[in-house]
């Protein structure tokens, strides 16, 4: 038995394309805990530096701004792994649902 | 008169950059050189500055497609020093991503083969069906390829029963799937033409080049790190060792495709008796001076890890031997005609795909060249700490030689 | 004029090029031509060639040996062309920023136009790169 009867049989199929970006955006799928892009809450950090200590990849930097010591983050660095998020006790950071990160500079993605 | 062909690092067979340069004579290939190294980063002295949870994901991008195996294999090595079990759950819900893990290598091998073959409508289906796995993994970890969910003292996200029940749907469909593709893998005339009796490795030659992983289970000897040496819950989970006796590329692709079939039962068991408690334990930030040595069952092969650690919050020395440096001198002895054994140079793309080389995990060694006066030659490792020794003690610095 | 802006424009060929990272954004580049994402409604190829490609898509973290082909393999594509930096390690070093044998970043090496994040990003994002580069260029040539 060959695979023709296969190939035969999904010519009368429905397509198993999805057409993001034009018309089935809600088709994509993310499920709950989706790893995404970083989101920082700036009045609940209290600066004890346990981000820095986890983060594999030199996104973080701490530095001293008006309010105390406050953590700098560099996106075009971080590998979305979440050990920030896990180890921080007042739940400053957040790791959302965006995927769509396509950017022509590299300058718009610091957060302060 | 012998001509030499280069398949340079930027080549549309391969997808990784490395340089293979073949002899050959009329048609056959007579000789093979391998030239390494292109993807040598420098990641065994890096895990040196970091502490042991921020080499967590360090470890797992030594290799893209196999990260559950390198991630579960140094969480063991690092929870062996300090000499305290995991819990029984953690164990197997490692267990689980594991195999999902080699299901999703397995169905995209199966496609490159077929895309190397020619065979283009085999190689859509079976990443289309991939996605299933795809899809599962990302429901239960967050994203499709890397997986952070291993950590030192045991898992950071839990099943719970809804996602038992998706899992569930996800692995009836791949299951019945996978069985249709066997059955066209034995009958289908464009693949067993192209694959039957294509790089021959007699289970003589296997054992003496030290091959590992499905190119070895192919040749009928049975070697496998899960029933040899049980890690996590595989003492508990039944599984059979699939080996076929054809010791080509043909029965690398039936062992591969059993192999699914095998995970597939193998995380419904799981599912089946998966014990309660917690996931998780604390564990202090160094752990106590000693060496610890892991081992674990790759999708292409054995993967064996060495940790040394003096104290500590960063880790002293750390040595990875990932399986497809095991593969390489058999691959070596695959590529060239001897006797009345002949290879094609139209053969060289399915034979190098055949052993599911993944180069990024193995590039590890290193050859001096001086193209001025036209020599070559390596180095021991005595050698290069006295050479290091003496050029930085011309610069005026002391260096302390560990 | 216009017309040759609107062919090149509508159908993109892509050369893929992996200078040695970890593979994953590699799998998620080539999963982008499979049925589920099909980049190919975009007029997009994937070509063998240098000579026959419009845009380089580049994965993996630069290494000292690579950089040099890279450079050598950028020169022998026509103009116009564009390059597509895929992945964290690709924009800046990513996970391996401090090792002895990687670069921080392509833009040392190439110019680059367009940079996708993620480790690996999901293929939908690489569908989304082609595109917003499709309108880019097209509100440029509006200009």
């Amino acid at each position: 038995m060959s695979i023709t009867p296969l190939l035969l049989k999904h010519i009368f199929k429905k397509r198993a394309t999805i057409l993001y970006p034009f018309k089935e955006r809600e088709k994509v799928h993310l499920p709950e805990g989706f790893r995404g892009e970083l989101r920082f809450f700036r009045e609940k950090c209290i600066g004890c530096g346990l981000c820095f200590r986890a983060c594999p990849s030199e996104t973080i930097e701490m530095s001293i701004d008006e309010k105390g010591k406050r953590p700098i983050f560099y996106l075009d660095r971080c590998t979305r792994c979440q050990q920030c998020e896990e180890v921080c006790p007042t739940k400053a950071i957040e790791l959302t649902k965006n995927f769509e990160t396509v950017y022509f500079d590299r300058k718009s993605t610091i957060i302060k | 008169m012998s001509i030499k062909i280069p398949i340079g690092p930027q080549h549309p067979a391969l997808k990784e950059p490395e340089n293979f340069t073949f002899t050959l004579d009329g048609e056959y290939v007579v000789k093979v050189e391998a030239r390494i190294g292109y993807m040598h980063k420098g990641i065994e002295k890096l895990m040196e500055s970091k502490n042991y949870i921020q080499n967590i994901p360090l470890v797992e991008r030594i290799c893209g497609i196999c990260n559950v195996a390198h991630t579960i294999c140094y969480t063991q090595n690092v929870e062996y020093l300090y000499e305290k079990p995991i819990p029984r759950r953690a164990e197997f819900i490692r267990v689980i991503i594991e195999e999902l893990n080699r299901i999703h290598s397995h169905l995209l091998w199966i496609g490159i083969a077929a895309h190397l073959v020619g065979f283009d409508s085999f190689f859509m289906y079976t990443w289309r069906d991939r996605e299933v796995v795809m899809d599962l993994v990302e429901l239960l970890t967050g994203n499709r390829v890397s997986t952070a969910l291993m950590t030192i003292g045991g898992v950071r996200r839990d099943i719970d029963d809804d996602k038992a029940y998706k899992l569930r749907k996800g692995l009836d469909i791949l299951e019945e799937r996978t069985k249709y593709y066997k059955k066209i893998a034995e009958d289908e005339k464009s693949l067993l033409v192209r694959l039957r009796d294509i790089g021959r490795l007699t289970p003589a030659e296997a054992i003496k080049h030290s091959a590992v992983g499905p190119t070895i289970r192919a040749s009928k000897i049975k070697v496998d790190v899960r029933a040899d040496d049980p890690y996590a819950a595989h003492d508990e989970v039944p599984f059979n060792v699939i080996t076929y006796d054809t010791c080509d590329v043909f029965g690398r692709l039936m062992v591969r495709i059993d192999e699914t079939l095998e995970s597939i039962n193998m995380v419904r068991y799981c599912l089946d008796h998966m014990p309660s408690g917690p996931i998780r334990i604390r564990l202090p930030n160094a752990p106590p001076p000693g060496e610890s040595v892991s081992r674990v069952e790759a999708p292409r092969g054995e993967d064996i890890h060495y940790v040394k650690s003096n104290g500590t919050d960063k880790p002293y020395r750390y040595k990875v031997r990932a399986p497809t440096l095991g593969n390489l001198s058999a691959l070596i002895e695959m590529l060239t005609s001897k006797g009345d054994y002949l290879v094609h140079v139209a053969d060289i793309p399915v034979v190098l795909g055949g052993i599911d080389p993944c180069m990024c995990c193995m590039d590890r060694s290193a050859k001096f060249i001086d193209p001025i006066k036209g020599k070559e030659w390596s180095l021991t490792w005595e050698q290069l700490k006295l050479y290091a020794k003496r050029k930085w003690e011309k610069e005026g610095i002391k260096a302390k030689c560990r | 004029m216009g017309l040759i802006n609107w062919a090149r424009r509508q159908s993109p060929w892509l050369l893929h090029f992996n200078t040695g990272g970890c593979n994953a954004c590699d799998i998620e580049v080539v999963a982008a031509l499979t049925p589920r994402f099909d980049v190919e409604r975009f007029g997009a190829l994937l070509k063998g060639s240098p000579r026959h490609a419009d845009i380089m898509v580049v994965t993996g973290a630069i290494t000292g040996q690579v950089k040099n082909r890279l450079k050598r393999v950028y020169e022998q594509m026509p103009e116009p062309k564009f390059v597509v930096a895929v992945g964290t390690c690709c924009i800046s070093g990513g996970v391996y920023r401090g090792a002895y044998n990687v670069e921080h970043g392509l833009d040392t090496v190439i110019p680059v136009d367009a940079y996708v994040y993620g480790c690996p990003p999901k293929p939908e994002a690489i569908v989304k790169a082609i595109e917003a580069l499709q309108n880019k260029l097209k509100a440029l040539e509006a200009t």
